[in-house]
């Protein structure tokens, strides 16, 4: 693989970890946890092979958060996957949520956050809580959470590219979280996505604070250590499942470097797919990976 | 869709513009003669066996009319009874998509049989010895020879033999089989229901590719996909003067020429902003279409993946789906 940078097999990312990461996330999670993870099902169509509903529940803004759920009716499901979309586009359909159905899971595919699916942004006087990226993890989590409220018997397996590998990594961390497949997430080391110029199209938000707000950088450690407390590469570290990363290495978006740092940070069992010529986009051949690596017992 | 009502107009009425050969029929009925005399050869072998999981991965090779080995990827549910089929049709130039995508109909209680197309970025080989360039894609591979020689006809040739597989696997409801593909596969799936009527139930077919090429030629989008059409011409036929002859010989693989033979029932896709398989094309293939059928635009999209289209296709093909609105 020449297209790689040997150096990348031992670099762990230039993310730094907050003494107070672990504090700050599980303040935020028992303060959501007050909330109750109550859903509503209403059906929408049932097979011979599967059963889809229409899931509703309250997302921590206060909107009402609806997606697809479909459970396997030829035999009893053996997880709940949660699948999350990545940006520029909405939740997977039901034809594309089968797959898991016959793979003999129920499946669930919550929305991102608005805020945070068609550009990271990150507002300077806004305290980190209340950002984009925050609250995208705080709904992952509490995705999470109905699906063990949906499922209670089963393990979660988490699934997702770019912005949704970013929060399957981030909820492997979670409680009943037994599996997450990620294939090239973003939100993933920000200091690596500025130091290789990918600080344009979704990371945009990051040269416009240099260039608007501080020009000289007399704050970048400022800046970059509020990003920390949202970077998927430090929920990497916590991960309490076994982690199958895909990386396209040509991935555009979000730098392969930074995905390397995450694959190495990464606690517990983890196996990295790389594909040398493939970049941010659907690869075909991890779909395969991820499926085998499901399946596994 | 106001901004789009008179172009809609004009697509509704469109009939097509390249020529359709006069012995059309009976030279596909020969082709079909041909493809049922080959002896059927085809093996089935284990993928990956997961014993917990409720569906089966497996490959299918089988012999293609000239002799070459085909590729099939077969996925299907673990059931004590036939289950429905769908044979599955990939986009130009690459393969069936992941095991893992497939796996889709599987979750929906049907068989799949998704094949590669020779030569392309599958595993089926292509026998080649086309008469004629090879250098610019498959549409015009052949051109130069015989029509019975030129890739689709034997495309569709080995999309009869699978018919005929298919029928026979004792796992499948031959009374349940479905086609379904987008693209160039919306051109091979829309083409198989067309010559195998008797094997093939209904389909869904989005954006298909092969369609119209007189007119993709004369509106000039015969790039990328279509390129093959520029080159020829500007190779052999720079001043213009065969182009009736050449575009009635490709009318033998024009999707819309097998439309007419269409009575089967047909779910039908296009995305306005197509720029590669022009909507007009994609119209002239639909209006002469002679079974039930049900056209979904869809304004705002192109020739991508259409998840809405995708998500039809479940209460369409699962006929015993009861839905709740």
């Amino acid at each position: 693989m020449a297209v790689t940078d040997d150096r990348w097999n031992e670099f762990h990312g230039n993310t730094k970890l907050p003494e107070d990461f672990t504090k700050f996330w599980n303040t935020l999670c028992r303060q959501d946890c007050q909330l109750p993870a109550a859903f509503e099902l209403k059906k929408r169509m049932t097979t011979a092979a599967a059963e889809y509903d229409d899931l509703s529940y309250m997302g921590l803004d206060g909107r009402t958060i609806t997606t697809s759920y479909i459970r396997p009716l030829l035999q009893k499901p053996t997880a709940i996957v949660i699948d999350f979309h990545n940006t520029g586009r909405s939740s997977r359909g039901q034809f594309y949520l089968n797959r898991y159905t016959a793979l003999g899971f129920s499946v669930m595919a919550p929305p991102c956050h608005p805020g945070i699916t068609l550009g990271f942004s990150m507002s300077a006087g806004e305290e980190i809580q209340n950002q984009a990226a925050c609250m995208a993890y705080r709904e992952a989590f509490l995705a999470v959470r109905i699906a063990r409220e949906l499922e209670p018997l089963l393990p979660v397996y988490t699934y997702g590219e770019g912005l949704g590998a970013a929060l399957a990594v981030a909820c492997s961390g979670r409680a009943g979280v037994e599996k997450c497949a990620a294939q090239n997430p973003l939100l993933t080391d920000y200091r690596t996505v500025y130091e290789l110029g990918y600080d344009t199209g979704y990371y945009e938000t990051i040269r416009r604070y240099f260039r608007d707000i501080d020009g000289e950088h007399s704050h970048e450690e400022e800046f970059f250590g509020r990003l920390d407390y949202v970077d998927c590469l430090n929920f990497a570290r916590f991960s309490k499942a076994s982690l199958l990363l895909g990386t396209g290495l040509l991935d555009e978006v979000s730098p392969a470097k930074g995905q390397y740092g995450l694959f190495h940070s990464a606690a517990g069992e983890k196996r990295h797919s790389v594909f040398p010529k493939h970049g941010h986009e659907r690869i075909n051949f991890f779909e395969n990976d991820a499926m085998e690596f499901f399946l596994e017992r | 869709m106001t901004f789009h009502k008179e172009q809609l107009e004009q697509y509704e009425s469109y009939q097509g513009t390249n020529p359709c050969p006069a012995d059309f029929d009976t030279f596909w009925e020969k082709r079909k003669e041909e493809a049922d005399a080959i002896p059927l050869e085809y093996t089935v072998t284990d993928y990956a066996v997961q014993e917990h999981c409720p569906t089966l991965f497996q490959e299918l090779h089988y012999r293609g009319i000239k002799g070459e080995l085909l590729y099939a990827k077969y996925i299907r549910p673990r059931s004590d009874r036939p289950v429905p089929l769908i044979l599955q049709f990939h986009g130009y130039p690459g393969a069936t998509r992941s095991w893992m995508e497939l796996a889709s109909f599987a979750g929906m209680g049907f068989a799949v049989l998704a094949v590669d197309c020779p030569g392309q970025g599958g595993f089926s080989e292509d026998k080649g010895g086309f008469q004629g360039t090879t250098v610019s894609g498959h549409i015009i591979a052949g051109l130069d020879g015989p029509a019975e020689d030129m890739y689709y006809v034997r495309m569709h040739q080995d999309s009869r033999i699978l018919c005929r597989i298919a029928a026979q696997l004792p796992e499948i409801d031959e009374k349940r089989i479905y086609v379904n593909g987008g693209s160039q596969g919306g051109a091979l799936g829309l083409a198989c229901t067309a010559l195998n009527p008797e094997y093939v139930k209904k389909a869904a077919i989005l954006y298909p590719f092969l369609a119209d090429y007189q007119k993709i030629w004369e509106m000039g989008a015969d790039i990328i996909p279509y390129e093959g059409l520029r080159y020829y011409t500007r190779w052999f036929d720079p001043k213009g003067e065969r182009t009736e002859e050449i575009f009635t010989k490709l009318g033998y693989i024009d999707t819309m020429n097998f439309a007419h033979l269409v009575r089967q029932e047909i779910l039908f896709g296009t995305g306005l902003r197509d720029v590669w398989c022009l909507p007009i094309t994609q119209y002239g293939v639909y209006n002469k279409l002679q079974g039930k059928k049900r056209h979904i635009i869809f304004p705002d999209f192109g020739h991508e993946e259409i998840q809405e289209f995708d998500d039809m296709t479940i209460p369409y093909f699962c006929e015993e789906a009861k839905t709740w609105q």
